[in-house]
């Protein structure tokens, strides 16, 4: 009888030992997944706060493919998600929060808060209930949906609300920094990843004589004159190549599409929003959330919208545009469409 | 894969007076049953974990610096007079001149102590006179796998406009020189506290790994293994850290993996003290002299903390007689049951 017992415990030792060898040792010394601050189980702690962000968040594709998320703002239709990343983007659709393909267009966007209102049948989804975040403190529990809309993920309000101050555009060129200021031109000694200059056919050794109307002799003319432009705005420049002068339009890139790669920080981030700065009033949170998960709504446990997800910065940051700030642009644009028909 | 960044650490000027705060500090928990619970089961578990992160954040932060001389970093004061803790990485040569910065933007001049490069901890003393906020050190091994934790630091560099950023999380694992949590951390936090839900340092951010949620951090147990050298101003190697000090010989005599509730034998040398005190296959030993074993690391350091015929008490729950036992074990001669290795000769030619 005892030898039995014994035998049935050695058979439930046995697949245990196995696994431990299989696995190796540090497998079953860690924490498991589920129990970690965005494991399975303990998101589920955030409760009914949780479904409200599902149901007031849209997945925004294009061909097919997932590049932001949308929040619900009404039963009229109307959404709101990241502008800048749909620049570029074609054959835009969207999933609901029950998995249905529909339709959704582009309304207008807004520059200043990157903010784009964009419109779906209406009675899709659940409009968003906004709280005020005035009172929001730093370590306040906050979560939001990941890619594609299919998993909740939680942190907290990680630091101070505040200004980012924005960034201009750039043409992703390295000049030469022995340039004589009382000389006519800069030369191009080299390219930046992504460099929309190298794109428009701008060679290396080129001189770069004139930004827009103003004539080049050092490459503080140059920095003034570009630091005058967003990112995606053309800039004309007149090139001196050899005896030929040569004009160029060039759309400015985002400075982090181009230097990103350069910034040992951003290296170790993976991918972030190429958009991340000049935003006039944001809120920081830790939710380790996709570039493509911008767009949606950042809940607290009582399951209100306190912000929009506006940018992944860094390994450690997101921001989120305050909730006052998103109705405030979202009603302008509303407004600005109405009068354009 | 891993990437080293930074970290901080600090003691006091008045080296033993801090380490004696480190022995006596109790070891008490919140008393929330969340920090009982395996995950937090509702919204008002979450807001526990919150409000008792808030109740000792402000002192935390005030505590925070960030360090600029090798790049910039963070640290954290455990002493009225300014001493401290950070990264090896971070405090850098000792005897260099740095700078250390308060929350508030206050600028102070500060001198590298000593560092451990195999731990990659730090000192550092702030040399302008003064009374600085400063935090408790918590007692080595306070915390445990599962632990609810928070970190501090500054990010990519001192920012008023922002101030310190915090992250929340537990503990992945533990062993005796590291901590791993699921806190996010970048250049910047290195050296930055890494605090148990009572504010009390448990330890300083070091390097982070591939993964986004898994990063590691120094222990105050390593850095009170190097205390007095460091205080020194000594650079303390990997030869000094680890091979003079941890093996002291003491042998039990178990084959072991490592289990939930501590570590499973799974096999026992005869004659070993282990087979002496009548421990079997199947049996779970959950503490070494009262401290809880959550790794196999651990197990080892504990161990190898004693030499031959010192004893140690093991808690362990029999597999075979059922329930829970307490056992008195004195270890045996590590040479007589494993002959050390042969020295190697090195190839012709």
């Amino acid at each position: 009888m005892k030898r039995q017992v014994k035998m049935r415990v050695a058979a439930l030792l046995l697949p245990f030992l196995v696994t431990s060898k299989v696995y190796g040792q540090d497998f079953l010394d860690e924490l498991p997944s589920s129990r970690r601050l965005n494991g399975k189980s303990t998101v589920l702690a955030f409760g009914e706060a949780g479904n409200s962000a599902k149901d007031s968040t849209l997945t925004v594709l294009s061909n097919g493919k997932a590049i932001a998320l949308a929040t619900v703002m009404d039963t009229e239709g109307y959404v709101v998600t990241k502008a800048s990343e749909l620049e570029g983007m074609e054959d835009l659709s969207a999933l609901s929060s029950t998995g249905n393909e529909i339709n959704i267009d582009l309304i207008s966007s807004d520059q200043k808060t990157d903010l784009a209102l964009m419109k779906v049948a209406p009675d899709t989804g659940t409009p968003v209930r906004w709280a005020d975040p005035d009172n929001t403190r730093q370590g306040t529990w906050v979560g939001s949906m990941n890619h594609e809309a299919e998993t909740l993920m939680i942190g907290v309000i990680s630091a101070k609300r505040r200004k980012i101050e924005g960034r201009s555009g750039v043409l992703g060129v390295l000049l030469d920094p022995n340039d004589d200021p009382k000389e006519l031109g800069v030369a191009v000694m080299q390219f930046g990843p992504n460099s929309p200059a190298k794109k428009e056919g701008i060679r290396e050794g080129d001189l770069v004589i004139r930004v827009e109307d103003k004539e080049i002799k050092s490459r503080k003319d140059i920095s003034e004159e570009i630091k005058k432009f967003a990112p995606t705005e053309e800039v004309r420049l007149k090139i001196l190549r050899g005896e030929e002068g040569i004009p160029f339009k060039v759309t400015l890139n985002y400075m982090s599409n181009v230097f990103d790669m350069l910034d040992r920080n951003q290296r170790m981030s993976g991918l972030t929003s190429k958009r991340k700065a000049g935003f006039s009033d944001v809120l920081q949170h830790e939710i380790p959330l996709s570039p493509m998960a911008m767009g949606g709504p950042l809940m607290n446990l009582k399951g209100l919208a306190i912000g929009v997800n506006i940018a992944r910065s860094d390994r450690v940051t997101t921001f989120a545009l305050p909730s006052s700030l998103v109705k405030e642009t979202a009603e302008k644009l509303k407004a600005q469409n109405q009068v354009n028909n | 894969m891993k990437v080293i960044l930074s970290c901080l650490l600090i003691l006091s000027c008045i080296g033993t007076k801090n380490l004696k705060a480190i022995e006596t500090s109790s070891a008490k928990k919140p008393s929330h049953a969340v920090f009982e619970k395996k995950v937090p089961e509702s919204p008002s578990d979450l807001i526990a974990i919150e409000e008792q992160v808030r109740s000792v954040l402000e002192n935390s932060k005030a505590a925070t610096v960030c360090i600029q001389g090798n790049g910039s970093g963070s640290g954290v004061i455990i002493s009225e007079d300014g001493l401290v803790l950070t990264a090896g990485h971070v405090s850098g040569e000792p005897g260099k001149k740095i700078h250390v910065v308060l929350q508030d933007g206050t600028k102070l001049k500060a001198e590298a102590l000593g560092r451990s490069a195999a731990a990659d901890s730090g000192l550092i003393r702030i040399t302008q006179k003064g009374k600085y906020p400063f935090v408790d050190v918590a007692p080595p091994a306070t915390v445990y796998k599962g632990d609810w934790i928070f970190a501090v630091g500054h990010p990519g560099g001192f920012d008023k406009d922002r101030g310190l950023v915090l992250r929340v999380g537990r503990v992945i694992h533990r062993s005796t020189d590291t901590i791993q949590t699921d806190c996010k951390l970048i250049g910047g936090d290195s050296g930055g506290p890494l605090f148990d839900m009572l504010g009390r340092v448990v330890g300083i951010h070091s390097r982070v790994s591939k993964k986004n949620e898994q990063n590691f951090h120094v222990t105050v147990r390593a850095f009170k293994r190097d205390w007095d050298r460091m205080l020194a101003s000594k650079i303390v190697t990997i030869d000094d850290s680890f091979a003079k000090i941890q093996r002291k010989g003491g042998f039990l005599g178990i084959k072991r993996i490592s289990h939930p509730k501590g570590i499973l034998i799974t096999g026992v040398i005869g004659n070993s003290p282990a087979a002496s005190a009548k421990l079997r296959p199947g049996d779970i030993i959950t503490h070494i002299d009262e401290e809880k074993i959550d790794s196999l690391n651990l197990f080892r350091y504990l161990i190898n903390q004693h030499g031959p015929g010192e004893k140690v008490i093991l808690k362990t729950i029999k597999r075979w007689e059922g329930g829970d036992d307490k056992i008195e074990v004195t270890l045996g001669n590590r040479d007589e049951f494993i002959p050390p290795k042969k020295a190697q000769v090195p190839p012709e030619g």
